[in-house]
């Protein structure tokens, strides 16, 4: 049971999308919230309309999130609850991506994670009450689908991160917990996460509209409900935090895939 | 179906370990065999050994995997094969971990993969009757175990990547076919990657002690893994996994999902306030 009311919480891509909605949802439990993001126009306006504070940061960058961490400690002397939600979602064909491509969507989903880990963690472990880590996957944290291989490659990355994290700190008696949340179809503006691609970053990756594509015929829902599950899994402390249950029947089929390819391959008779 | 005989491959991380083991099982089952290594002492013993090229390379760099393919192509005019193998596998708890320690993993285990997909899919694609790509995560790529954050992270990373190109192939009718190797414990020198780190890089990842503490019962040899890969390859499997008997521990994970998304019912929407 992490304590979510009276805490400070810091959201990174706070600005829009699942990130405001975690933001407004740890607002409605109680919270302090601090939201971060790189896009400073939505960003003014999100932490003026929220009445939060607001603090750019370049996820991709290390040193900006640990300014990031030491902004909120100056500003609040504390930190609760950190939820690394800053995330890209462009489509591309794995034929077609470039050296350029992969750097732009690890650096903002994969090294956001790894850079908020690295600045938040330690800061966490020395609350006498520990805190929580948020770590906002996909559904696609646990199944791959075409033409969203790199981003599927750093959702896979996310979860397996959230996971062994989860893992240690439960073994070494850690007040620190973990949860993955793992989104489905959710009303953002992530298909124009090509708004704040680098220009030296470019390649064969492209904002896309998932609702007349992969995700369509999905059931889509609001930035605050992804963000009241959330709340709801931090207070919990859940690790794997879903957001569309219905969708486990792809999960489901490539677990059995698996499975096969394990009872196919059966243990190695040496001759 | 992949015909190995007769055909052009070339292994990442081949003067040791799996890659060697790939490399030899290729070889007895009739392939041209170029191994790659960033070791050049371990290559050219290793290329004498079993009687194939060997190339240098530095499979973190897009530069170097370009390189490779130039040379292989100058020498045996064609590639068939690509086992992007080449992998460090350090320990350390992500409490521990240095962003150098992650850029090293990210680097050779995943961007190994990347660049050798980048530079090899086209030449493949271009080949009448195809080819294969074979990438090796671990079981790892499964099911993460503690002090194995970053490691599991770069492998959970390769299994996606396989995954997603081996259905981008299929679904384009291409020729081209993908495996996802996911080892288990194998007697290899993973135990000493620290060997080929970057100088002057310093964090929390230390060097695995494995054979030396662990029961070893179950441990394959890289040549036992080797046939698999090849077995595998000639089968277009999409997924070679070494130790089926370690499909517990995946499962295990796999019904903790399961339960979480049990766990969580459906939530309608909401007004705001």
């Amino acid at each position: 049971m992490t304590a979510v009311a009276g805490r400070v919480a810091v959201v990174t891509g706070g600005a829009s999308g699942i990130g405001r909605g975690i933001a407004e949802a740890l607002l409605e439990a109680g919270a302090t919230v601090v939201i971060a993001d790189i896009q400073p126009d939505a960003l003014a306006a999100a932490a003026a309309e929220l009445g939060v504070t607001g603090v750019q940061v370049d996820v991709t960058d290390a040193g900006s999130v640990e300014a990031l961490r030491d902004a909120v400690l100056a500003e609040h002397g504390r930190v609760d609850i950190v939820c690394l939600n800053a995330g890209i979602g462009p489509a591309g064909l794995m034929r077609d991506l470039t050296r350029a491509d992969w750097e732009w969507i690890l650096g903002v989903n994969l090294w956001g994670v790894i850079n908020g880990v690295q600045a938040f963690l330690p800061v966490l472990e020395s609350n006498a009450d520990g805190g929580h880590i948020e770590i906002t996957g996909s559904m696609s944290s646990f199944v791959s689908m075409p033409t969203i291989g790199s981003y599927t490659v750093t959702k896979f990355g996310a979860v397996a991160i959230a996971e062994t994290l989860a893992i240690e700190l439960a073994d070494a008696g850690s007040e620190v917990h973990v949860s993955l949340l793992a989104p489905g179809p959710v009303r953002t503006n992530i298909g124009a996460s090509s708004r704040n691609r680098p220009d030296s970053l470019r390649g064969g990756l492209a904002d896309v509209d998932v609702a007349s594509g992969i995700a369509s015929g999905m059931r889509w829902i609001d930035p605050i409900t992804a963000g009241r599950i959330t709340v709801r899994a931090i207070e919990a402390n859940d690790l794997y935090v879903p957001t569309h249950p219905e969708l486990w029947a792809p999960i489901e089929a490539r677990h059995e895939a698996i499975r096969a390819a394990y009872a196919k391959y059966p243990i190695w008779d040496e001759s | 179906m992949t015909a190995v005989g007769g055909r052009v491959a070339v292994v990442t991380g081949g003067a040791s370990g799996i890659g060697r083991g790939i490399a030899e099982a290729l070889r007895d089952a009739g392939a041209q065999v170029v191994i790659a290594d960033i070791e050049q002492d371990a290559l050219d013993a290793v290329a004498a050994e079993l009687g194939v090229a060997g190339v240098q390379v530095d499979v973190s760099r897009l530069e170097s995997v370009q390189a490779l393919a130039d040379t292989v192509l100058d020498r045996f005019g064609r590639v068939d094969i690509v086992v992007n193998n080449a992998g460090v596998g350090p320990l350390g708890y992500i409490r521990d971990l240095t962003v150098e320690d992650w850029r090293w993993l990210v680097d050779v285990n995943l961007f190994g993969v990347v660049h050798g997909i980048a530079v090899f899919l086209p030449i493949l694609e271009a080949n009448p009757d195809g080819g294969h790509i074979m990438n090796t995560a671990s079981q790892a790529a499964f099911a993460p175990l503690e002090s194995m954050g970053a490691y599991s992270a770069t492998k959970f990373a390769v299994a996606a990547t396989t995954e997603v190109l081996a259905a981008e192939l299929a679904s384009a009718g291409s020729k081209v076919t993908a495996t996802l190797l996911a080892p288990g414990p194998v007697l290899t020198n993973i135990g000493t990657s620290s060997r080929n780190r970057p100088d002057g890089e310093v964090g929390g990842l230390q060097d695995a002690v494995l054979a030396e503490t662990m029961d070893t019962s179950d441990w394959l040899r890289p040549e036992e893994v080797g046939r698999i890969a090849v077995r595998a390859i000639e089968s277009d499997d999409w997924l070679a996994p070494t130790h089926p008997q370690y499909v517990a521990q995946a499962r295990e994970r796999f019904d903790r999902i399961t339960a979480a998304y049990g766990k969580y019912p459906w939530i309608r929407e909401e007004p705001t306030t």
